[in-house]
């Protein structure tokens, strides 16, 4: 079966080690099944993870693939200009973690939301619950599709690795994602995360380090392949170089809207803690940010330009030239993870999507844990199966066109904006969110068609005799989608009526979790529960009476009266 | 200014030194606004 791809005999060892790496996830999800009995400790670890976990589980869930196998390919065709896909992420989610974590992991424990839509709901009083199905709708299609591209990846790695057919990779690949979300829920995935993150972030550490022992520097020789791969702007000059970095830049704008990613912060375990996983994901991007990059130009120097027919296979190759069959096997399992720890999160998000904001939310509001547990299960079942037959359809479309414009894009768009207005903007309305939604995620569509209709109107030949326009036109598409969506965001929050008591909701974010919950509960949330979805009776009616009630009932403010 | 024979690495890692004083920056700060965040209360509580 192996021994017809590119590792050749390493094949054997690549298998070997991915089956074994497997077998621990498997071990993991089997082991978390065991805790599991509610729908928070499937969705969000029960708020449980550790801040290292936390940190670890935030890059691998968000790298996938596309950090791995795209940046070290993009750095092999575009040179050192490759650097800059760390540009936009690393100060993203820096503002991510300072800006944004605090906020969501307080407010989201004080209503006992456990995803974004069922937030955007409460936060926004939306009684009409358009917030919540325009919200689960777009991440429902958006991560469904990004299980799919992830999936296509890992199936195509071990094909082109191993020689296996596609569908035999993408079903394997397929089955042991679905296996172990479904077994583990969040807790599973959040330390096979962590278990990913490590193995890719020395992958990143050794590969640079062995490439440098045999080359040293690699910048010589790039400008002798080319004075464009040793120019930070690739070569590029005035507008086009402008939108070459925004183009990089933009990639950042992504991060708040991947739920992927924030529902990390929303599962640490202690507020406290955040500054910690936030270090430890920081320094996490800045390794694999420059390792990557740095594995894309040594393949350059060590194969030569075109040295490489399939760019998507530079790591490999390299991985193969400077290891061992075994220590390849474990690394390229790695760059496996990679992918399937992303596809594993989104699938969960998904998940989370329809259970517990569709149908706990509409369908039937007194369902039990158990049996939401138990939907849970079959719905990331079902959700699993159909990304599976996507990956196979989609088996042949550029994996980083798929996730960056119509997934990544899709969500940075269409909820980024809204996300941030919520937590910092007291203005924001439901009306606004809704048509944010729609707008970011309408122009990122579109945007990526941009060219075909350029073509098709027959303005072609005006728009490349402009280097603003042409520049304008081949910009990453989630900058203009998201810069539409936050006017839009804007503009009808401005012309519609925001939510009473909002002043209350924000001083959530300015107290510590300890003044508002009780400690009676392992993460200091109280009893009750304020989201308006839940099985509370009576009903909780507004946020603002919850969040009074919440911090009367803490009793926080008579501790220390005798 | 910090250049290698055929590469200017300021414009190239320049940005990623000052994402690393900022992730430093961030991590005292914060530390410091949590510390003050919970004397508040606490000062707040024994006042009652």
């Amino acid at each position: 079966m192996a021994g017809n791809g590119i590792a050749g005999s390493a094949g054997v060892w690549v298998l070997g080690a991915f089956a074994t790496y497997l077998l621990v996830l498997l071990g993991i999800g089997f082991y978390s099944s065991r805790l599991m009995d509610s729908v928070d400790d499937y969705v969000i670890g029960g708020r449980s993870i550790g801040p290292v976990v936390t940190g670890f589980s935030e890059r691998a869930s968000e790298m996938s693939g596309w950090l791995t196998l795209g940046v070290p390919s993009d750095a092999f065709g575009t040179g050192v200009m490759a650097f800059y896909n760390g540009l936009g992420m690393i100060p993203a989610d820096l503002f991510a973690w300072a800006g944004l974590a605090k906020r969501l992991r307080k407010y989201t424990e004080i209503v006992k939301a456990v995803t974004l839509p069922t937030f955007f709901e409460t936060r926004l009083q939306d009684d009409t619950g358009r917030v919540k199905g325009v919200s689960a709708f777009v991440l429902m299609i958006f991560e469904g599709g990004y299980v799919g591209a992830q999936i296509v990846a890992a199936g195509t790695l071990l094909e082109v690795l191993t020689g296996v057919e596609t569908l035999v990779g993408i079903l394997a690949g397929g089955v042991i994602v679905v296996g172990y979300t479904i077994l583990g829920g969040y807790f599973a995935v959040a330390w096979s995360d962590y278990f990913q993150g490590a193995i890719i972030l020395l992958a990143f550490i050794l590969l640079p380090v062995i490439a440098f022992a045999n080359y040293g520097l690699p910048f010589d020789e790039l400008a002798a392949a080319g004075s464009s791969y040793a120019s930070a702007t690739a070569g590029m000059t005035g507008w086009a170089a402008i939108f070459g970095i925004i183009s990089y830049a933009a990639i950042g704008l992504g991060i708040p809207g991947n739920p992927h990613v924030m529902v990390r912060f929303m599962g640490i375990d202690e507020v406290k803690n955040i500054r910690l996983a936030a270090l430890v994901a920081q320094l996490f991007m800045f390794v694999a940010y420059i390792g990557a990059g740095f594995v894309g130009l040594y393949a350059l120097v060590a194969f030569g330009q075109g040295g490489i027919d399939d760019p998507n296979n530079v790591m490999p190759m390299l991985t193969l030239e400077f290891f061992p069959g075994a220590v390849a096997g474990i690394i390229l399992a790695a760059a496996l993870a990679a992918m399937m720890s992303s596809a594993d999160s989104q699938l969960l998000v998904a998940t989370s999507a329809i259970v517990e904001d569709v149908y706990h939310g509409y369908v039937n509001p007194n369902a039990s844990q158990a049996k939401l547990v138990r939907y849970s299960q079959f719905v990331t079942l079902g959700l699993g199966s159909a990304s599976i037959a996507f990956a196979y359809l989609a088996r042949n479309t550029p994996i980083y066109t798929l996730v960056l414009d119509y997934a990544w894009g899709g969500l940075g768009a269409a909820i980024g904006p809204t996300l941030i207005a919520a937590l910092w903007w007291k203005r924001t309305t439901a009306e606004g969110a809704v048509a944010s939604m729609i707008v970011g995620t309408a122009t990122m569509i579109l945007w990526t068609q941009l060219s075909i209709v350029v073509d098709a109107v027959g303005l072609s030949s005006a728009i490349e005799g402009s280097p603003f326009l042409s520049g304008l036109v081949g910009v990453y598409g989630l900058f203009p989608a998201f810069v539409l969506s936050t006017a839009t965001l804007i503009g009808v929050s401005l012309a519609t009526r925001p939510p009473e008591g909002v002043d209350d909701h924000f001083d959530v974010f300015d107290k510590p979790l300890s003044a508002l919950s009780s400690g009676d509960t392992p993460t200091g949330a109280p009893e009750y529960v304020t989201d308006g979805g839940r099985d509370v009776d009576p009903k909780a009616v507004t946020e603002t009476d919850n969040v009074r009630a919440h911090v009367a009932a803490s009793g926080y403010w008579e501790e220390g009266d005798e | 200014m910090l250049e290698n024979s055929s590469v200017n690495l300021v414009w190239l890692f320049g940005p990623f030194a000052a994402y690393l004083v900022m992730l430093g920056v961030y991590y005292v700060w914060e530390g410091r606004r949590e510390k003050r965040l919970r004397r508040r209360y606490e000062e707040a509580e024994h006042g009652r």
